[in-house]
C-alpha cells in the first residue's frame, strides 16, 4: 500500500485505473505513477485482481419471454403523468393568494362587523335531530338512495337553487316564522349568522335545504313573511355527471370483484399477491370516493338550497334624557387622556425613526455651527472702527 | 444508438419495439447478474423476466431523471433481496447472501470462494462493479451509499481479494 507520503491516495489510484478520476486528478496520478515503484506494484496487482475475477463467467440466459410479461405488455397502459409545469406553480401561487385576500377580507369584515352566530332555534334544531343519519331526509318526504345501493337514472336530474331577499318590521317573529314553515316542509339550515349593529337595522342571513319537492310550497311561504326586495332561482341539470359517474362505479366494482376472485385463486409468488392486493386497494379507494360524490349529488338533488336574506326596517330612535354633565366632562377628561397619550405616542415614534439620523447630522454639523455663531458674535463683539 | 432512457420513453408512449430493444440489452447483464447471486438457474431467469415485469407496471411511474442501468439494477437488487429472505424462511440453516454459482474452472472456483469470505457489502460493490460495469456513481445510487464510502470499500475489498486470491495465484504458476 503506499505510504502517506505519496500524493496519491490509494483510493485514487484504484478510481484511476476505473477511469473514475476527473482529467486534473488523473493526469497528477498518472505522472507520480510512472515514477513510483511502489504504485506501480499495488497498480499491477489491482489490475490482476480484476482480470482475474472476469475467470467467473455464466451461461446465457435461453429463455424467451414469459407469457405474463407478453400479457402485461399487451394490456393498455396509462400515459404517464406529466410533471407539473412552471406556469401551474404560477397558477398554483396565485390562487393561493387570492386564497389568501379572501381570508384577510374574511377576518377584516367580521371584526368591523358585530356578527352572532347562534345555534339553530328549537323547532328547526329538533327537525334536524329527529332524521335518520344515512340519508338526511324524513321517511315520509321520500328518501335518497343508500350508500352502495344501485340505482337507475330516470328523467333529468336537477339541482335547484334559489336567492331571496326581504325585508320586515320585526325580524324575530320573522325568523320564529321561518323556522316553523321549515321544519313543517322537513328541511334544516345548513348554516345561519345574524347581525346586529348599534346604529342600523339587524338582518340575518341563512342558507336553507329544502325537499325539492316542496320548493315552491316554501318560497310562497317565505314571501309571505315580508316585503320581498329580490329573488332569483336557478336549476342545474346533472343527469349526464350522475350517469356517468353511476357507470364508472359499476365498472369499479366489476374489477374489485374480479381482483378478489384472482387473489382468491392466486397460490404462487408472493410479489404477484401483493401486486394484486395494491391494485385491490386502489379500486376500492376509488370507489369509496365515488359513491362518496354520488351522495353528494344525491344530497344536492333531493335538497334544494335556498339562501335568505331578512333584513329589519331601521328606525333611528330619539335620545329622550341628553347625557348627564358630570357624564359629559368625564368623557371629555376621558378624550383629554386618550390625546395626550396619543399625541406623547407619536412624538416617540418619531424620535424612534429619525432620532438616529438628526444625531448623525447634529454631530456633523455641531462643529462649523459654533464656528459661525463665534465669529457673528466676535463680529457683533468687536468695535466698529472709528 | 438510442439511448436506453429514451428507449424507455418510447415504450412510455406505448412502443413495443423500444421495450424489445432493452429487454435485449439487458437480458444477459441481468440474468448474469442473478446466476452469480443464486444457486438455482431458473430462480435467475425467473427473476430476470420479473425484473421487467416490474418494469412495465411501473411503466407510467417512471421518470428519466435516473439512467435506466441504475433504475434497473435498482429493482434487481429489491427482487434479490426479497428472494433471498424468501430462502431464508424456507431453509433457515442455509446462509443466504453467498454467491452460489457452479462455477466451471478452477479459476472461477478462487474467486468464487474469495468473494464469499468478503463482507457482505464489499462483496456487492466489487461484483456491481467488475461484472455488471457500474460507475462509482451508479453503485452510490443504487446501494444508497455516499460515493467516497464506494470508493474506499472497493479499494478494500480488493486489496482483499488480492489477498485471497494469492494461493491461486502461486498454484497456477506451479502447475
Amino acid at each position: 500500500m503506499p505510504s502517506t507520503n505519496h500524493p496519491v491516495a490509494p483510493e485514487e489510484l484504484i478510481a484511476y485505473l476505473d477511469g473514475e478520476l476527473p482529467p486534473d486528478q488523473a493526469a497528477i496520478t498518472n505522472e507520480h505513477l510512472a515514477q513510483c515503484r511502489e504504485c506501480q506494484s499495488i497498480a499491477a496487482d489491482l489490475q490482476n485482481v480484476s482480470r482475474r475475477m472476469l475467470a467467473w463467467q455464466v451461461e446465457d440466459s435461453d429463455r424467451a419471454l414469459r407469457a405474463d410479461l407478453e400479457a402485461a405488455l399487451a394490456a393498455p397502459r396509462k400515459l404517464p403523468k406529466s410533471p407539473p409545469t412552471r406556469k401551474g406553480w404560477r397558477w398554483t401561487w396565485m390562487v393561493s393568494l387570492a386564497g389568501a385576500c379572501v381570508v384577510l377580507l374574511a377576518v377584516f369584515s367580521a371584526t368591523s362587523r358585530r356578527v352572532i352566530v347562534q345555534p339553530l332555534p328549537s323547532p328547526a334544531r329538533q327537525a334536524f335531530l329527529t332524521m335518520p343519519q344515512d340519508d338526511g331526509i324524513p321517511a315520509s318526504k321520500g328518501r335518497l338512495p343508500r350508500p352502495g345501493e344501485p340505482r337507475t337514472v330516470n328523467g333529468p336530474l336537477i339541482v335547484r337553487t334559489s336567492q331571496l331577499t326581504l325585508t320586515t318590521s320585526e325580524l324575530g317573529k320573522t325568523r320564529d316564522a321561518m323556522d316553523a314553515l321549515l321544519a313543517r316542509m322537513g328541511g334544516h339550515v345548513a348554516q345561519m349568522s345574524l347581525n346586529s349593529p348599534v346604529s342600523s337595522g339587524h338582518s340575518f342571513q341563512a342558507t336553507l335545504r329544502v325537499p325539492a319537492n316542496q320548493l315552491l310550497a316554501f318560497l310562497s311561504g317565505l314571501r309571505a313573511l315580508g316585503h320581498v326586495e329580490s329573488e332569483s332561482q336557478e336549476s342545474e341539470e346533472v343527469t349526464q355527471q350522475v350517469t356517468d359517474l353511476e357507470a364508472r362505479l359499476a365498472n369499479a366494482r366489476a374489477t374489485e370483484k374480479r381482483l378478489t376472485e384472482i387473489l382468491s385463486r392466486r397460490t404462487d409468488r408472493v410479489s404477484d399477491v401483493l401486486e394484486v392486493e395494491k391494485e385491490i386497494d386502489r379500486v376500492r379507494g376509488e370507489i369509496e370516493r365515488m359513491v362518496a360524490e354520488r351522495q353528494s349529488f344525491d344530497h344536492r338533488i333531493a335538497f334544494a338550497t335556498v339562501n335568505v336574506t331578512i333584513s329589519e326596517d331601521y328606525q333611528a330612535g330619539l335620545q329622550v334624557a341628553p347625557p348627564s354633565a358630570s357624564r359629559e366632562l368625564r368623557n371629555a377628561a376621558v378624550e383629554g387622556w386618550k390625546n395626550l397619550v396619543g399625541s406623547l405616542f407619536v412624538v416617540a415614534q418619531f424620535l424612534l425613526s429619525t432620532g438616529p439620523v438628526l444625531l448623525v447630522w447634529a454631530a456633523l454639523l455641531f462643529f462649523p455651527m459654533r464656528a459661525l455663531w463665534r465669529r457673528f458674535t466676535l463680529r457683533k463683539a468687536a468695535p466698529r472702527p472709528e | 444508438m438510442t439511448t436506453d432512457e429514451a428507449l424507455m420513453l418510447e415504450f412510455q408512449r406505448g412502443s413495443r419495439q423500444a421495450f424489445d430493444e432493452l429487454f435485449a440489452r439487458y437480458r444477459e447483464p441481468l440474468y448474469g447478474f442473478y446466476r452469480r447471486r443464486l444457486a438455482s438457474p431458473e430462480r435467475a431467469e425467473d427473476l430476470m423476466q420479473e425484473t421487467f415485469l416490474v418494469i412495465i407496471r411501473a411503466t407510467e411511474r417512471y421518470q428519466p431523471r435516473a439512467l435506466v442501468r441504475t433504475y434497473l439494477y435498482s429493482i434487481a437488487l429489491k427482487l434479490l433481496a426479497g428472494e433471498r429472505r424468501r430462502q431464508a424462511r424456507s431453509s433457515p440453516g442455509e446462509p443466504a447472501h453467498e454467491p452460489a454459482v457452479p462455477a466451471s474452472s478452477d479459476g472461477a472456483i478462487w474467486v468464487r470462494q474469495a468473494l464469499a469470505r468478503l463482507d457482505s457489502t464489499e462483496r456487492e460493490i466489487v461484483m456491481l462493479r467488475e461484472y455488471e460495469q457500474l460507475s462509482y456513481d451508479e453503485i452510490a445510487t443504487v446501494l444508497r451509499l455516499p460515493v467516497n464510502t464506494v470508493k474506499s470499500r472497493l479499494f478494500r475489498a480488493r486489496m482483499a481479494l488480492r489477498e485471497f486470491l494469492e494461493p491461486a495465484g502461486k498454484e497456477a504458476r506451479h502447475a
